[in-house]
């Protein structure tokens, strides 16, 4: 049965001290795989090692950021990151497009206390109608966690297939079952992924206006034109609806979790859309990098909607 | 104000906030009680004049049980708490039936502001205590028929003559014209080429000859909108509020309130209620994906409210607030729309006449209170940089 849901009165932004913490980790993002504003994802970026930037993390303590006293982890007992905190991180941690299981290995700390070791990289499974999802799976020293909440065991075995849903910066492996997962645990899966979503949406959103104040046609920069303008208006409005939308599903009952997130989903492909169509032919080749965005959120949106539907049962059937 | 300054003085900085808990509590007592009589379940078929009688009943008893001012400072008779407490006041009235709009609703959230930032004391005395009280009812004077989205360009001159002021012109989509005994009354008071440095704001009295009242009817059938014809008519100069030829600064310091936080809690409460028109009837959304169609719509509108807390916790907290109102504005109209239609095209035989005057009557809320277009061009030029056209 799912956890009651926390329904406002409770504080709907991230806390100073939180926003202070997800900004130094932004700049040490910044620092170590370049600035996603100016420089363009690209297939090489996918490729490279990103082991020393994972053992920093690791030692500046960001995958315990979030555990709190069990047996009621979703509570958020005052240590540590709460949830919405959790999201304004996680929306900061799509604009990078950095492939490492940050934001699941947090969440499984978070759901599990003290079991997993500090620089364990760990995931789940979410049972998917083409075979349970686990992001990051098949990478090497990912390990993929039973069930939550509980100090968790691990789904063994190695070679896991590749899902065509998984994007360069969000690889899914086809896993041999899926995790068991309460559903404040799939609640918070779903809405970190929304958020996710959003800070990458919101990322092509700012290259969309840095980009119409800077491209001349007819003599004119492109930002001047009303239709340009509007477009880039309704892209705020999107950035930050889907913002709320990670926020509803986060407050979500378990049969409104879906319905929230595909709000914000649809939100974030509006925006990513719209981003293309703003930067013209530009936005239409691979050197521009946009299509990354679009590629983490559908990988973003199945692992969502698989959470969203696959309740205890259905993850132990699988 | 910063937050600790908001802390100091015993106002709510986040909706979770103990005082902000506990100021729910204590107005849903409150509300229990002062809410019976205000069903919703008869206002399928009301007149003009009952809507304004059931609002009007609605404004003084949120005044008798010291409601009426929430955010506004103690020394003028508010509770001198803040955007928090006045938002959850607003989401728990609505949810309890109270009316979605209020009679005094100008001067509540126009003028009373208005006279606190810009007037005298002289003037705060003579009118405060009548706003708050509502025993004189106020209406907006600012769009013309040749000035609507450019408000700057209007042309009724307000002539000083000595210790007066000689008005002479035409307002148009004046809410509560009808009724009103006052006008905040925007006019020309300088020459055309001064643009933002010729206009001067008037709280201008209506019951004189020299004023005429006209009612629009409009397309859902209703008038709550009018025209008032200004010849020769006067206002006498002690009721000049802030400086002669700065009125576009008193009234873009005034329309910022506007712009606040105040409408958006009514525009979800309408949404809530025509969700609840569709899932009160059986009839209405037969033959189509009910279940589904609910969902969603349940769905945007609590995306939507989460949006205006956002925004509101930031205002309280004295973060980025200034970025929300044009967001939210056009974000809650557009649901208010879609549901009407939805409403529309989806009634039973018996509801389908009020769906019809909803649908027709939402048409302004991307109209009224700054077009969508040009709150689009406002988050494009003042927030997001865009160079103008």
């Amino acid at each position: 049965m799912c956890a009651l849901a926390v329904s406002p009165p409770a504080d709907v932004l991230p806390s100073r001290d939180a926003e202070e913490a997800i900004a130094v980790l932004d700049r040490l993002l910044v620092a170590r795989a370049g600035d996603p504003r100016t420089q363009m994802r690209g297939d090489e970026f996918f490729s490279r090692d990103y082991g020393d930037l994972w053992s920093a993390l690791c030692r500046d303590g960001w995958p315990a950021v979030a555990v709190s006293a069990l047996p009621d982890p979703g509570a958020d007992s005052g240590e540590g990151l709460g949830i919405v905190d959790l999201l304004a991180l996680a929306e900061m941690w799509g604009r990078h497009l950095v492939p490492l299981p940050l934001l699941e290995t947090i969440l499984v700390r978070r759901w599990s206390g003290s079991g997993p070791a500090n620089g364990d990289a760990l995931t789940f499974a979410v049972g998917h109608r083409t075979g349970p999802l686990a992001p990051y799976g098949n990478r090497p020293g990912v390990w993929c966690v039973d069930r939550l909440p509980a100090a968790p065991g691990r789904i063994e075995g190695g070679g896991w297939g590749q899902s065509a849903l998984g994007a360069p910066s969000y690889p899914l492996a086809i896993a041999p079952r899926a995790t068991v997962l309460d559903c404040g645990v799939r609640r918070e899966i779903v809405a970190l992924a929304v958020a996710q979503a959003a800070g990458g949406a919101g990322l092509c959103f700012e290259r969309s206006v840095a980009y119409a104040k800077t491209r001349a046609q007819f003599g004119r920069l492109i930002g001047s034109q009303q239709a340009i303008k509007h477009h880039l208006a309704n892209m705020h409005m999107a950035v930050e609806l889907a913002r709320s939308s990670a926020l509803a599903v986060a407050l979500a009952e378990e049969d409104e979790i879906w319905p929230r997130a595909k709000i914000g989903f649809d939100y974030c492909a509006d925006v990513w859309e719209t981003a293309i169509q703003v930067h013209g032919g530009i936005g239409f080749t691979w050197e521009a990098g946009l299509h990354f965005y679009s590629w983490q959120l559908q990988g973003l949106r199945a692992v969502a909607q698989a959470a969203a539907f696959c309740g205890e049962a259905a993850g132990a059937s699988r | 104000m910063t937050v600790d300054e908001a802390q100091a003085v015993g106002k709510a900085t986040s909706f979770g906030d103990p005082r902000a808990v506990r100021f729910r509590e204590e107005s849903r007592r409150w509300l229990t009680d002062a809410t019976s009589g205000f069903s919703r379940a008869d206002r399928m078929h009301e007149t003009d004049a009952d809507i304004l009688a059931r609002r009007l009943a609605w404004d003084r008893r949120l005044f008798d049980g010291g409601y009426g001012a929430i955010s506004w400072p103690t020394e003028f008779g508010g509770r001198g708490l803040g955007p928090i407490e006045e938002y959850i006041f607003a989401e728990e009235a609505t949810g309890l039936g109270a009316p979605d709009d209020l009679a005094g609703r100008v001067g509540r959230l126009l003028v009373g502001p208005g006279l606190m930032e810009f007037g005298t004391e002289a003037q705060q005395a003579r009118f405060m205590p009548g706003i708050l009280g509502v025993r004189e009812l106020w209406c907006q004077g600012f769009s013309e028929p040749d000035a609507g989205s450019d408000l700057a360009s209007l042309r009724t001159a307000g002539v000083r003559d000595g210790d007066t002021f000689v008005v002479n012109g035409q307002k148009i989509w004046s809410s509560f014209c009808g009724e009103a005994d006052w006008c905040l009354l925007l006019v020309r008071s300088g020459p055309q080429e001064n643009r933002y440095h010729n206009l001067s704001m008037l709280l201008m009295p209506l019951r004189q000859e020299g004023v005429e009242v006209r009612r629009i009817r409009q397309i859902s059938g209703s008038s709550e909108f009018g025209e008032i014809f200004f010849s020769n008519a006067i206002c006498p100069a002690e009721y000049l509020l802030g400086r002669q030829d700065e009125g576009w600064a008193v009234a873009m310091g005034i329309l910022s309130v506007e712009r606040g936080a105040g409408f958006t809690p009514m525009r979800l409460s309408m949404s809530r209620r025509y969700l609840a028109m569709l899932e009160n009837c059986p009839d209405c959304l037969a033959g189509v994906n009910r279940v589904e169609i609910l969902g969603e719509l349940r769905a945007r509108i609590e995306v939507n409210r989460l949006q205006a807390m956002r925004a509101v916790e930031a205002m309280a907290a004295d973060r980025d607030w200034v970025r929300s109102h044009s967001v939210l504005k056009i974000a809650v109209s557009e649901l208010q729309q879609d549901l009407s239609r939805i409403g529309l095209e989806n009634a039973c035989d018996e509801h389908l006449p009020a769906w019809r005057r909803e649908y027709f009557s939402i048409r302004s809320a991307t109209i009224a209170g700054g077009t969508s277009e040009i709150n689009r061009n406002v988050i494009a030029e003042r927030l997001l940089g865009l160079p103008r056209g």
